[in-house]
């Protein structure tokens, strides 16, 4: 039998014009018009990347890290600003904020302070805002529960505290809670919805506005500039040269390298392996500082052991392990330098002034893995034929360091780690699991040791602490403690560090030698380095990127928390190139 | 012609073609036939081409390790350098010798396919024959099985899978790749099977009281062993590439190296883009040669085992 | 026939069962919880940490056990609701996927049609041409041997890196506007260009292999020599032997549809095309399970339908598969 289906064949080929016709009509079309229809001016344009991973979830500023890059301090704004290379406060929406009393706090509001769609801003707005930590779905809610009452009159806002306020933290939050117009979240001010509602249109009284049109959650949001920003009548700032700013959603490393190099992407906040290459080779790339470690540190890399299993739970295999790990050869060979080694204490550079150098002397550790085996041997742990040490009940030692599979630089370094530990007797194993089951297992306490940098930069060292001490320890940790290490007093001492004034230089500083001298001496976590806050600049198109050479010495980050430190200087401080 | 000599191809590649194995009558004499195959085997130059470049790269796995200096992981050498005389085929930017990784690499590479290769084809073969032998409902309930994993995206299967094995081995990948990627496989014995099974010989087996597995791998099996290698040496070459692909993503074995893994690790460190092309390209072009010169072999074997498909 | 269409449509619905629920069932073995994921990224005390969790779990219906899920969702699937995404709440899933079909759909099918067509008019010549054979044939095993995503990356850094040709990122120029302009429909079809070539460029080689190695098959078999011996031209006995080529490939197309699929995944990640496939890795990286289950049915059904589409051509097309439904089994 002889199929009489015929090839479509004279159609066919009918139907390949007609498709090759269209793709040329549109290459055509559209490759000469590219090249003199841009909507957004190149040289009017700041790109930024390397914040936003995945979709853009919304514009809900309480939802920290689920709002697009760049609301919180290109759109809403907060009280006051920090300075971490100098340790300020800047006032900005509130012009002024004292303790006038032991417990109660009182804010002067800015005037003539505009919202974007030109009505005022004033000391209603604000206490609407801070009355939202009733609801328990919002960060600062555990905060506010030691509020008596938040009173709004005239320009004033007064704060009053139940008890002994929580200093520390208070301060770190006046700096970070987002002022949004309460209209906008008209019939939405309950729990559920300020957890998961995204108003279309944020209004808020920073420089850019949303330029809806632009918006496409896939791949990009656009904010223009907006007229009548207060902080340039209030001569604070200059006026942002860029009129507008796209922030694009992060692709992969590859991708992202090669957008920066191209010229595509102005500031990218990616951790970029091998940048420190091309900073010499005329690829017109800048960091913050020009040599290494290039980058500003962002937070602490530390080995977190869990305390909960033997013999993690033996302060001196904390110790020897400490003492085994070439934190140097992973700071030069993993990182190319780009990274810089911590001290002891693991309190970031940011902090120095704090850290005891006598109590760092006496109580850090070092590389020394001839130490190490001693501190083991010492503690009765026996070394075995294989070169490897049993614990002293003659139990073996086999842990595993987990870090989330595709972190490249985790990746490598616990490789490094591992190498380093056997070649001191420890026998320790790398393990890359796909990154929600790590976060399950650090979470839930069923790992025995891995990475963890959660702790960032802020204005206080009380939160590397509470990073490191809160109790009580739950199933489930979240945020804090992941260690799961239990020392009441040093919780305690973290608490009373937290209802220490800020301005008590004396007294943070006799809470913090001792906070440091416990940390070194039981070791529950180890610091290893301090991540970057990751940042290349391209400079085809803007120039006056911050540096440690200049006068602008600011921070060029988009991450969240960054813009309303110093994030913000940045932007009004770059200049177009060739000018 | 008979309607079931025809036959479905596999998922990419390509598809084989039908040896009509009644080219091959059964009553000829076994040494007459492997001389006759021989004799054209090594006049087919596609054939001869294909398989001395799988030979090639085999000796290179087997062998390639001795010559190394370095270990594969180790970081010895200086950063980034090009092939020179010390790291043939250049260093990682981590200062890992590349050639090492290489070697090592393609000797994962062909355990994986071997492995993967070796139990897709052997749950293929079971669930074909019996499908093609049996029919009726037996062969409707496993057609639906064959189905329902063709359309299963794999992918998420394999996250899971490798989700909850904290430490993946080429062991576990190979396994994974042999149970997923049987379907055609299956498809094509069984309806190859279903055209030697109206056969007389058949019917005779059955009648001297033979059991059904006795038929099939008495029968059945031996008068398609020239297909049964084709599609093994297609289901091999389609390990090889599907396990490359997962180390790529990032779903590959957790130790060790292969060839995907090396090419996924440049990628996470934009060789390319840093000027690093020694580190992104050669596992590309290995993969690509060896997968392509088994399709090659197996397009000659095929005409080898088929006049009808031989051209002067 | 009837009975050969409804045997089909109940198999194919079996299927279609089974596959759903393996579906529904793969995130929620992923060990990890979704809530979690979102949860950690807000630092907060403990105490507040829990409130927010077990709100979330409230909101997703976690907190029922695991066979109630399995019949809210049948329910909601039978509405068409397919959730809301968990790492974008409270978009729905059926919007998250309605962004993101049309960019994946302009990657299948030219792709999967034009390598048909031109692979298999490619293969049909180069069986008649000894000289096309010798060339074509080992660039086209080559081709398809070739990892798709190392094309991929390859030609990125060729075309769009180095020589700057094309884009090396996303669906359009990110300094256009989105507007039915000719400018952005242009940028469009620029940013397409390079992923659908790498998709083409493999799928290509593995047609051309087949309709050549089915053409030389055909022209040796029985009736092709007949009509050859009754003096037909040569053109006739290539028209048929094309028309019966043709048909194995057809139902290679089916078989082929999941291979292509997941190359046009994985080749939105690459060029950062804003398509599912692009949109499935996030999803998995955040556990968000309802915008992974939502993704994954809608291959299952697209490549479900796909087949029953080509069983349906198959059958008009060969009538010989009518004759051997006639008889099944031995």
């Amino acid at each position: 039998m002889i199929s009489t289906a015929k090839a479509a064949r004279p159609s066919g080929r009918a139907r390949r014009v007609a498709l090759m016709g269209v793709a040329a009509l549109a290459l055509a079309a559209g490759v000469p018009s590219l090249a003199n229809a841009a909507s957004y001016p190149r040289n009017e344009t700041l790109y930024t990347g390397g914040t936003q991973w995945g979709n853009i979830a919304g514009f809900n500023p309480m939802v920290g890290g689920a709002h697009a890059t760049g609301l919180i301090g290109l759109v809403n704004e907060t009280l006051f600003r920090y300075d971490p290379l100098k340790d300020t406060y800047l006032p900005w929406l509130a012009e002024k904020g004292e303790w006038t009393a032991d417990n109660v706090y009182t804010l002067t509001i800015r005037k003539g302070v505009k919202w974007s769609d030109g009505s005022a801003f004033t000391a209603a707005d604000v206490k609407w805002n801070l009355d939202l930590g009733q609801y328990d779905t919002i960060p600062f809610h555990n905060l506010y529960t030691g509020i008596k009452s938040v009173e709004a009159s005239g320009n004033t806002v007064t704060v009053t505290f139940d008890g002994t306020p929580k200093y520390q933290e208070w301060q770190n939050q006046i700096w970070n809670i987002p002022m949004s117009k309460p209209s906008v979240w008209k019939g939405h001010e309950n729990a559920k919805d300020l957890a998961s509602w995204s108003p279309d249109n944020p209004i808020g009284t920073g420089p850019y506005v949303l330029d809806k049109a632009g918006y496409d959650p896939t791949t990009r949001v656009v904010y223009k500039k907006r007229d009548n920003w207060w902080a340039v009548d209030a001569g604070l700032q200059p006026s942002p040269a860029p009129k507008y700013i796209i922030d694009l959603v992060n692709s992969s490393n590859n991708t992202a390298l090669g957008l920066v190099l191209t010229g595509q992407e102005d500031l990218n906040n990616n951790y970029l392996p091998g940048v420190s290459k091309l900073i010499a080779g005329g690829y017109g790339l800048q960091t913050y500082y020009p040599q290494p470690p290039y980058m500003l540190a962002a937070n602490t890399a530390w080995l977190v052991p869990n305390t909960t299993k033997a013999p993690m739970n033996d302060v001196n295999f904390r110790k020897a392990l400490a003492a085994s790990i070439n934190v140097d050869q992973i700071v030069s060979v993993d990182y190319g330098d780009m990274v810089a080694k911590a001290n002891s204490t693991g309190l970031l550079p940011i902090w120095d002034k704090w850290v005891d150098k006598d109590a760092v002397a006496k109580y850090g550790f070092k590389y020394d893995p001839a130490a190490a085996k001693k501190i083991l041997t010492d503690a009765g742990y026996k070394l075995g034929a294989d070169g490897m040490f049993t614990q002293p009940d003659g139990s073996p030692i086999n842990l595993k360091v987990a870090v989330p599979n595709g972190w490249s630089d985790w990746m490598q370094a616990i490789q490094m780690i591992s190498a380093d530990a056997k070649a001191a007797g420890i026998n320790i194993t790398p393990d890359y699991p796909d990154y929600n089951a790590w976060q399950q297992a650090r979470n839930s306490g069923t790992f025995d040791l891995v990475i963890d940098n959660s702790a960032q930069m802020s204005d206080t060292p009380f939160t590397y602490y509470q990073y490191m001490y809160t109790l009580p320890i739950l199933q489930n940790q979240t945020n804090f403690n992941f260690q799961r290490f239990e020392d009441k007093d040093a919780w305690d001492l973290v608490q009373k560090l937290d209802s220490t004034k800020k301005d008590d230089t004396a007294g943070m500083q006799a809470i913090l030698t001792q906070l440091e001298t416990k940390s070194m001496q039981d070791l529950p976590e180890i610091p290893l380095w301090y991540n970057g806050v990751w940042s290349q600049a391209g400079t085809t198109t803007w120039t006056n990127w911050p540096s440690s050479t200049t006068a602008d010495n600011y921070i060029p980050a988009m991450w969240n928390g960054y813009l309303q430190m110093t994030g913000i200087d940045v932007i009004t401080h770059v200049k177009p190139a060739g000018k | 012609m008979t309607v079931s000599g025809k036959d479905e191809p596999p998922p990419r590649p390509l598809a084989p073609a039908t040896p009509a194995v009644a080219a091959l009558p059964a009553a000829v004499a076994p040494v007459r036939r492997r001389n006759e195959a021989l004799y054209y085997a090594l006049r087919n130059r596609k054939l001869v081409i294909g398989f001395t470049i799988v030979l090639v790269f085999l000796l290179i796995a087997i062998i390639g390790p001795s010559f190394s200096r370095h270990e594969p992981l180790a970081y010895d050498g200086p950063p980034g350098i090009g092939p020179s005389a010390d790291y043939w085929l250049g260093t990682t930017m981590f200062g890992q010798d590349i050639y090492s990784q290489f070697v090592s690499g393609l000797r994962a590479s062909f355990l994986v396919g071997l492995f993967g290769g070796g139990l897709a084809a052997i749950v293929g073969m079971f669930i074909g024959f019996i499908a093609g032998y049996r029919g009726g409902i037996v062969d409707e309930i496993l057609s639906m099985l064959t189905n329902i994993v063709l359309v299963i995206p794999t992918f998420a299967v394999l996250l899971v899978v490798a989700a909850y094995l904290s430490v993946r081995g080429i062991g576990s990948e190979a396994v994974f790749i042999g149970f997923t990627s049987w379907p055609w496989a299956a498809r094509a014995i069984r309806s190859q099977t279903f055209s030697l099974t109206s056969r007389d010989f058949v019917d005779m087996a059955r009648l001297s009281g033979r059991s059904t597995l006795q038929i099939i791998f008495g029968e059945i099996a031996p008068n398609m062993s020239s297909y049964l290698l084709l599609t093994f040496i297609l289901l091999f070459g389609g390990a090889v590439l599907t396990a490359a692909t997962l180390d790529f993503i990032g779903l590959g074995p957790t130790n060790g190296i292969s060839l995907g893994l090396m090419m996924n690790y440049s990628v996470m460190n934009a060789a390319l883009q840093l000027g690093m092309w020694w580190w992104f390209i050669p596992p590309g072009i290995a993969i690509a040669a060896i997968v392509g010169a088994l399709y090659v072999m197996n397009v000659g074997l095929d005409e080898v085992f088929n006049p009808k498909l031989r051209e002067a | 026939m009837l009975r050969y269409f409804s045997r089909k449509l109940i198999t194919y619905l079996l299927t279609f069962v089974v596959a759903v629920t393996i579906d529904w069932a793969i995130p929620r073995f992923m060990p990890g919880n979704p809530v979690d994921s979102l949860v950690s990224r807000i630092a907060m005390q403990p105490e507040a940490a829990q409130a927010l969790t077990s709100f979330y779990m409230k909101a997703f219906a976690l907190d029922q056990p695991i066979w109630q899920q399995y019949l809210n969702f049948w329910g909601a699937l039978l509405q068409g609701d397919l959730g809301r995404s968990i790492m974008l709440f409270p978009t729905p899933v059926t919007v998250l996927i309605g962004r993101a079909i049309p960019y994946t759909l302009s990657l299948l099918l030219p792709a999967i049609l034009l390598s048909y067509w031109a692979g298999n008019r490619t293969g049909a010549l180069a069986a008649r041409r000894k000289l096309l054979d010798n060339t074509v044939l080992p660039i086209g095993y080559v081709l398809t041997a070739t990892p798709y995503m190392w094309l991929g990356i390859l030609l990125a850094w060729l075309l769009a890196s180095t020589l700057r040709w094309f884009p090396m990122a996303f669906g359009y120029d990110p300094s256009l506007q989105m507007e039915w302009s000719w400018t952005f429909i242009g940028s469009l079809a620029f940013h397409w260009f390079l992923p659908f070539a790498s998709l083409f460029i493999v799928a290509f080689g593995g047609w051309a292999i087949g309709m050549r190695n089915m053409i030389i098959y055909e022209l040796e078999s029985d009736y092709a020599h007949y009509l050859e011996a009754l003096g037909a031209p040569t053109r006739l006995v290539r028209r048929y032997a094309y028309g019966n080529a043709r048909l194995p490939q057809i139902t290679g197309l089916a078989l082929q549809l999941g291979a292509v699929v997941g190359g046009a995944l994985v080749t939105e990640i690459v060029f950062s095309y804003p398509g599912l496939g692009w949109l499935v890795l996030g999803a998995i990286q955040n556990l968000d399970y309802f915008l992974i289950q939502g993704i994954f049915l809608f291959i299952i059904v697209g490549i479900l339908l796909a087949n029953l589409v080509v069983d349906i051509v198959y059958v008009f097309v060969d009538p010989r598969t009518r004759l051997s439904m006639q008889g099944s089994g031995a």
